[in-house]
């Protein structure tokens, strides 16, 4: 990125309008008053012990930043949520070092910048003392509740850098409490959201900028109070670069930034180099735009890869619809949040040296992924699906890669947003709302050579507390029947997701208190496996109200999990989504879950002892040791080998009778003696044939298709109804107003599922890889 | 030798050297060090005994016989748990809830672990648990927040749970029910249906060993007090058998977290309190030592192998914290509070290969093989080994008295790493120790920092084997004044010392949720807790030997913002709350959360939640005070001198090295110098000067820094 130095200003208004209309994304060069002057010397030969010294202490003061806003702010979205991040940037916006907690911010914080310095440097001007903030989704930020405050540090006049933070707001106004307006059809049901405005100016707090911000707020003193807690962050890092600068000099200090940022998009571009020039794309469906819409909606992405760059794509993405939309700048954002884990996991949450290896070619066009103002944004429903598509793809796309394999992993928590909000009046005799977060945590995706991690967490921040049962039953009134661990949730797979657990709760205390069935619909999970994994269940909810639990708890019958309580009250049945007040006054129960980590691979690939000792842990629900591991135990639990074999070979053959046969079958065979071409996904690999690449199974080296045609017209297609396939995974026909299956790509040579999706029974496959058409000359 | 007897002895077991300290009825001191013994701690320790009483002149025996108190710091507990040696142990939890420990707050991946395994998450996983699924046994019962009993304890049932985990093998028993810290009966019922059924297993009830809110700490609290509750009983019955063998007629006292001793028994009963008693000694020491001599401010840094330890002393008390971790597990413990960072003397320095940049730690050549210059076959570089090569430490020395220096190796090791980054081999070893340096400043800075204190008004405490040759140079970005290399030698048995002169301190604490406004009734709850919680400190302390009159009381509750989350422990004013004892608490409540989270910070609007009450007796330790050392008649005597690299001076410059034990008061050693002791070895930078104070410390005067750092809990929001 670089400023233009001759710019022209006069169309800055027209800009600005469409900035604020279609979302900003910034151009090759920043169009900025040239009054305002940048401080670009550096040193680029830095010796290799000051840069890991300044490398360090970017990272301890950008952590200490987050530490300071953490204390200040003690909320509890900031201090349990990690709903926040800070950031260093050099002059022109680049972020040199995040904090760990949510990661997109690392993609939003350019953003606010860039649009600053684009449209505030000419009126009202960008000097020191200045102090921003802002929380419009069109300029970059992913709701108006997230609240952005960041200032510029200028050495002798010049602008050096800026300073960042942003922190999810509690409640800044909007037809629903909490700013979450899930009925919203366009934004002005929602928090009002605020371009940047100068809310310190040279030194001095803007009071009236302070009240404007916080007259919308239902809280507003305690808004008053977290936006000072970020303004003292700021100031605090800016004092702490200022400092830093004085010792080392400003020349030193600018080049550690960059060499930094250089060093991390070098790693990343020399990673995405291993990988063959391809293009990878996803298309899946979601459900819940408004309470009471049944339709399902595309959601698409692609990744093209070309040398160490990936060029990203959301063409085929449906229309704009109800409020689960997201601005193209939090798309943006999103795949830098999962590229960071993935292809940035040594360097130290530098957001720059990702993003600059990211051509992002998506058009300002009116899309779920990429919507217009005044599109409705306000749910983060779009931004936990457009981050579980990102994540999900990015892991396709380096799974083709040995050594980028290792880092990866399946579909994770959050993958299909739930929200129980809840509010009525407690125990106290109080007004009250509070948000538990049992139903947004849960566990990490099967790895590529490892099952994922039981309650481990996800990929928006990598630090995710769900609370003590103790600490909500304080303060909200009602009683946890149980946080049961689901051992068997985890995804099936070659390698397992992670298990996750669910919450059954019974009001106390109360006569008035309710709780939300918000979100996605969770039929349609969209924890999707990965190169024929099993997807992960979003869960369940279930309400009754009315019931005699209290009579059974006093005379000492405790059902202490979903199935006992299931069995005594079979009223207990899902609560119409997106509904905000379901009742859980005394009497009343709902259940909630956390989010089970997606499974890798095809499950009859998982090595028979694992499964042993996956039923030996309850790690299996009822038949599915048989059903989908085709394992044979002996009488000890042991594996009886033999028995086994033969009971994979029979399953393999009965999935090939039970599958629809290839649509157009690969006839090509791969040239004798033939070294072999990369590979496409870790179960796909390129071979040459007679005219052109083919796409073979990596399995058997079966020729499936042409490299630049697909693999998938020549699997045989298994497709499954999803309740088939766990006993938690819901059925999509009660939510959506068409069906869903789990088809499977299997290789028709020897049977093994190559890919697997959740689509609809009448789609057509569709190329989800593909290499560029040369490779394949015909 | 009239000294010996009357005096106060204080055994460490660290990993390497078991340590003794005795401070003799004059005041003057001894040690013994002698090499841990792993398979049997017991003979290490009175073997500590035997070595310091031969520098004594006397024998082990003759020593403990007269011997006023004996204490001891053991690191039996904390072993168990990471080699996975301790008790099955059968988990008796609420019905629906005993999977908490398993669910671990959604967090059990990053607990604990370094932020490069937080990032990288094929590095990490939940870690393996301390009991089996198959042996937590649910009861019928439950609690509500307020104490009231919503569904009765279920006798029968627990009856035939514990039958069950009895004849499946359980070897002891943690009893852990939702809200049993408001309401105990349930937990004590099941204590007595165990030992009706079991007898004498070991029996660790969560009210007893954690009265705290949070279900999932509370239940690895009360766990890991069983995992090790065997084992401590073993060890404990070994330590008091045989110094009473040895003709001690007193009781053994062990140290604890909470920076005090207690008495073996509740040791037996509550041996987690040991856990993580380690860097507790040291800290101790600290305060004792600083209290003496005026300085109350401390930061107090113990600088080891593998990691720098930090804790802050502010008016002379440590600072205290309830939460800690072990193997990727959360728990809650009442400890002084220790920060720890990946940066020790086994540090190693590594090319990182994406950037081709030099880095240092988190990774720690450990004890074995150790750094390279220790010649046990360590070939990677470390700080250690950096030392060596610009001369800090003696390339032709001996540590300790035993180890002899590899020079050579260290040089070789350093110059694979130049070699790839194009330095000079002193080049690359002054770089090494600058990044590990700049790391240490950094924590010490956060730590004192986040407690809401300015590094410019404490003094810098360093000890522990490496620490002094280190702190003199990453002091200069903190800002502060002094660095103090505690009483020489005397710095590499510091916890030892600590421990020798520790006081008896007891805490109890109970759980209450009061709200804004405080009637008169909630209030009147507040002084019957604090009555109650001090009838029973003083029956513990009597327990201990500890008359009434000796007992020193502080008093303090966790209060917090109904709308934020942090919780602050807050002294409470003596005499009743009522309404001008409520103000005076709330007065205070605002005045710490202010200087810990900063002006403005607060927001008292949303009204207050008071939620734990506590009061911790202590008892002071009749140590005799430090003796006054007599001024030196000579300036110091410069024998030697040694090449040595300093980075300011941008070269290696012929260096005197002066011998400390020879360093009396009134010396002052003009920087650079290096003054080396047979276990420290303490670096004073140019521009620099250390002077011995009276008590034998070495204070190191630091110049006014360059810059100064960030004044960050004051800074102000502008108005």
């Amino acid at each position: 990125m670089s400023v233009d130095l001759n710019p022209s200003l006069a169309d800055e208004p027209q800009r600005r309008a469409a900035s604020l209309r279609d979302g900003y994304i910034p151009g090759e060069r920043l169009i900025v008053d040239p009054s305002l002057e940048f401080h670009t010397e550096f040193d680029d030969d830095l010796d290799p012990v000051t840069y890991e010294v300044l490398r360090s202490k970017f990272w301890n003061l950008n952590w200490d930043h987050q530490e300071t806003l953490r204390r200040a702010s003690g909320s509890l979205v900031v201090v349990y949520g990690y709903d926040f991040n800070t950031s260093i940037q050099t002059e022109d916006g680049e972020g040199v070092v995040f904090g760990p907690g949510n990661l997109f911010f690392s993609g939003c914080a350019d953003l606010c910048v860039r649009w600053t310095l684009e449209h505030r440097s000419m009126n009202v001007g960008i000097r020191p003392g200045d102090v921003f903030i802002q929380d419009d989704p069109w300029v970059g930020t992913n709701h108006q509740m997230d609240t952005a405050v960041y200032a510029p540090v200028f050495v002798d006049g010049r602008l050096f850098s800026w300073v960042y933070n942003v922190v999810h707001q509690r409640e800044l106004g909007g037809l629903e409490p909490g700013g979450f307006v899930q009925q919203a059809q366009d934004v002005y049901a929602e928090a009002i959201a605020m371009p940047p405005i100068k809310l310190v100016e040279d030194g001095e707090l803007r009071e009236d900028v302070l009240d404007m911000w916080v007259r919308r707020s239902r809280l507003p003193d305690l808004m008053t109070l977290e936006t000072k807690a970020q303004l003292a962050g700021v100031q605090f890092a800016k004092r702490r670069l200022e400092e830093m600068i004085d010792r080392y000099g400003p020349r030193t200090v600018k080049g550690a930034m960059k060499a930094v940022i250089d060093n991390t998009s070098a790693a990343v571009g020399r990673r995405l180099s291993r990988l063959p020039d391809a293009t990878w794309s996803d298309r899946r469906y979601v459900a819940g735009a408004s309470p009471g819409d049944r339709e399902l909606y595309k959601l698409a992405l692609s990744f093209e890869k070309r040398g160490d760059r990936v060029r990203v794509s959301n063409e085929g993405t449906d229309r704009s619809a109800g409020s689960f939309n997201i601005t193209r700048g939090v798309l943006r954002a999103l795949i830098a949040n999962a590229f960071i884990p993935f292809l940035a996991y040594d360097q130290f949450l530098c957001g720059a040296g990702v993003l600059r290896q990211i051509d992002f070619d998506v058009p300002g066009e009116d899309t779920i992924t990429s919507a217009r103002h005044p599109a409705a944004v306000s749910t983060s429903i779009g931004l936990t699906t457009a981050g579980a598509q990102a994540h999900y793809l990015a892991a396709k796309m380096l799974s083709a890669d040995p050594e980028s394999r290792e880092h990866v992993f399946a579909a994770t928590m959050l993958h299909t947003l739930v929200v129980n909000h809840m509010f009525g009046t407690d125990q106290y005799g109080q007004t009250y709302a509070h948000f538990p977060f049992d139903s947004n945590v849960g566990a990490t995706g099967a790895f590529t050579f490892r099952d994922g991690i039981d309650h481990g967490g996800g990929i928006l921040s990598t630090i995710n507390p769900v609370g003590s049962c103790e600490g909500y039953e304080r303060e909200i009134p009602f009683l946890y029947l149980f946080r049961r661990e689901m051992p068997a949730s985890g995804g099936h797979g070659q390698w397992r997701g992670g298990c996750s657990f669910v919450s059954g709760l019974t009001g106390h205390g109360t006569e008035e208190s309710f709780i939300s069935s918000g979100g996605l619909f969770q039929t349609v999970t969209q924890g999707i496996g990965l190169v024929g994994g099993f997807p992960a269940t979003a869960g369940v909810m279930r309400h009754a109200v009315d019931t005699d639990i209290r009579e059974r708890l006093a005379a000492g019958e405790m059902p202490g999990d979903p199935v006992a309580l299931g069995a005594i009250y079979p009223e207990l049945t899902p609560p119409p989504p997106k509904k905000f007040d379901n009742s859980l006054k005394e009497g009343d129960l709902f259940e909630t879950w956390s989010q089970a980590g997606a499974g890798y691979g095809d499950p009859l690939l998982r090595e028979p002892e694992r499964v042993a000792a996956d039923a030996a842990d309850g790690r299996l629900a009822e038949g599915e040791l048989e059903r989908i591991y085709a394992v044979v135990l002996d009488a000890d639990g042991g594996v009886d080998e033999a028995a086994t074999e033969a009971a994979r070979d029979r399953a393999r053959r009965d999935r090939l009778a039970a599958a629809r046969p290839p649509r157009r079958p690969c006839t090509t065979e791969i040239l004798p003696e033939a070294a072999p071409g990369p590979h496409v996904l870790a179960t796909v690999q390129a071979w040459p044939g007679e005219d052109g690449e083919l796409l073979c199974c990596a399995n058997c080296q079966k020729p499936l298709g042409p490299s630049d045609g697909g693999y998938r017209e020549g699997c045989a297609e298994l497709e499954q109804p999803l309740p088939e396939l766990s006993p938690y995974l819901g059925d999509p026909s009660t939510q959506v107003s068409e069906p869903l299956v789990f088809r499977r790509y299997l290789c028709p040579g020897c049977g093994i599922a190559v890919d697997g999706e959740i689509c609809r029974p009448t789609d057509e496959p569709r190329i989800d890889v593909s290499l560029p058409p040369e490779r394949s000359p015909r | 030798m009239t000294a010996k007897s009357g005096s106060h002895i204080g055994i460490d077991i660290g990993g390497t050297f078991t340590d003794c300290t005795v401070v003799l009825s004059d005041g003057s001191i001894r040690v013994g060090k002698v090499p841990t013994t792993p398979d049997d701690l017991s003979r290490g320790f009175f073997g500590s005994i035997d070595d310091a009483a031969e520098r004594i002149g006397t024998s082990g025996e003759e020593l403990l016989a007269g011997a006023k108190q004996v204490s001891h710091g053991t690191t039996v507990g904390i072993n168990a748990i990471v080699t996975r040696t301790g008790a099955r142990v059968g988990l008796i939890a609420t019905r629906g809830h005993g999977d908490a420990i398993r669910i671990m707050d959604n967090s059990g991946r990053v607990t604990g672990v370094s932020i490069e395994e937080v990032l990288d998450y094929s590095l990490s996983r939940q870690p393996e648990q301390f009991v089996r699924r198959a042996d937590i046994a649910e009861v019928i019962e439950r609690v509500d927040a307020q104490g009231r009993v919503v569904v009765p304890l279920d006798e029968d049932q627990v009856r035939s749970e514990v039958a069950r985990l009895v004849a499946d093998g359980v070897e002891a028993f943690a009893v852990s029910l939702m809200w049993g810290f408001v309401h105990p009966d349930h937990e004590r019922r099941i204590g007595e249906i165990i030992r009706e059924e079991a007898g004498d297993t070991f029996v660790s009830l969560a009210h007893e060993t954690d009265p705290r809110l949070g279900e999932y700490e509370r239940t690895v609290t009360t766990v890991l007090n069983a995992y090790v509750g065997p084992l401590m009983h073993d060890y404990i019955g070994a330590i008091v058998g045989g110094t009473g063998a040895r003709g001690f007629a007193g009781d053994v006292l062990f140290a604890h977290s909470d920076g005090g001793l207690v008495t073996a028994e509740f040791a037996r009963r509550q041996p987690i309190i040991t856990l993580q008693s380690g860097p507790v000694g040291g800290v101790i020491a600290s305060a004792n030592v600083g209290e003496e001599i005026g300085s109350l401010n401390v930061i107090a840094t113990d600088m080891g192998g593998t990691t720098l330890d930090v804790s802050v002393i502010h008016g002379g008390k440590p600072t205290i914290a309830d939460l800690a971790a072990v193997e990727q597990h959360a728990f809650h413990l009442r400890k002084v509070d220790v920060e720890s960072v990946g940066a020790g003397g086994g540090s190693v320095a590594w090319v990182e290969p994406e950037s081709g940049t030099l880095r240092v730690g988190p990774h720690s050549a450990g004890a074995m093989p150790g750094p390279a210059c220790y010649g046990r076959g360590g070939v990677e570089p470390t700080v250690t080994d950096a030392d060596v090569v610009l001369g800090i430490i003696d390339p032709e020395g001996v540590l300790g008295g035993e180890l002899r220096i590899d020079g050579e190796a260290a040089r070789a090791a350093v110059a694979t790493l130049a070699d790839r980054l194009g330095l000079g081999v002193e080049e690359c070893a002054a770089g090494i120790v600058e990044i590990v340096d700049s790391k240490m400043e950094d924590l010490v800075r956060r730590v004192t920092l986040q407690r809401g204190h300015d590094p410019r008004e404490f003094e810098l405490w360093a000890y522990g084997g490496h620490a002094g040759a280190h702190a003199t140079l990453y002091s200069r970005g903190l800002g502060v004044k002094k660095v103090v290399v505690p009483m020489g030698n005397l710095a590499s048995v510091f916890s030892s010392y600590g421990i020798a002169t520790a006081d008896v301190v007891r805490t109890r604490e109970a759980s209450l949720y009061l709200q804004t406004p405080f009637p008169a009734a909630d209030r009147a709850r507040i002084d019957r807790a604090f009555a109650e919680l001090q009838a029973a400190v003083e029956r513990d302390c009597a327990d201990m030997g500890v008359a009434a009159e000796d007992i020193e009381i502080e008093r303090t509750a966790n209060l917090k913002y109904a709308l934020q989350v942090f919780e602050v422990e807050t002294p409470v004013p003596d005499g009743p709350i009522d309404e001008a004892g409520l103000e005076a608490l709330l007065a205070n409540f605002d005045r710490a959360y202010e200087q810990r989270f900063g002006p403005d910070s607060r927001y008292a609007e949303a009204g207050y939640a008071l939620t734990q009450v506590r009061i911790r007796a202590s008892a002071r330790s009749e140590r005799p005070p430090l003796p006054r050392l007599d001024p030196a008649p000579d300036p110091p005597r410069q024998g030697r001198e040694r090449e040595v690299f300093w980075q300011e001076l941008g070269g290696a410059v012929a260096t005197p090295i002066f011998d400390g034990p020879d360093a009396l008061p009134g010396h002052r050693f003009e920087g650079p110098a290096v003054i080396e002791y047979p276990h420290t070895t303490v670096v004073v930078r140019p521009g620099q000067r250390a002077e011995i104070d009276p008590v034998g410390n070495v204070v190191v005067i630091v110049p006014e820094p360059a810059e100064s750092p960030a004044d960050l809990v004051r800074e102000e929001v502008p108005s």
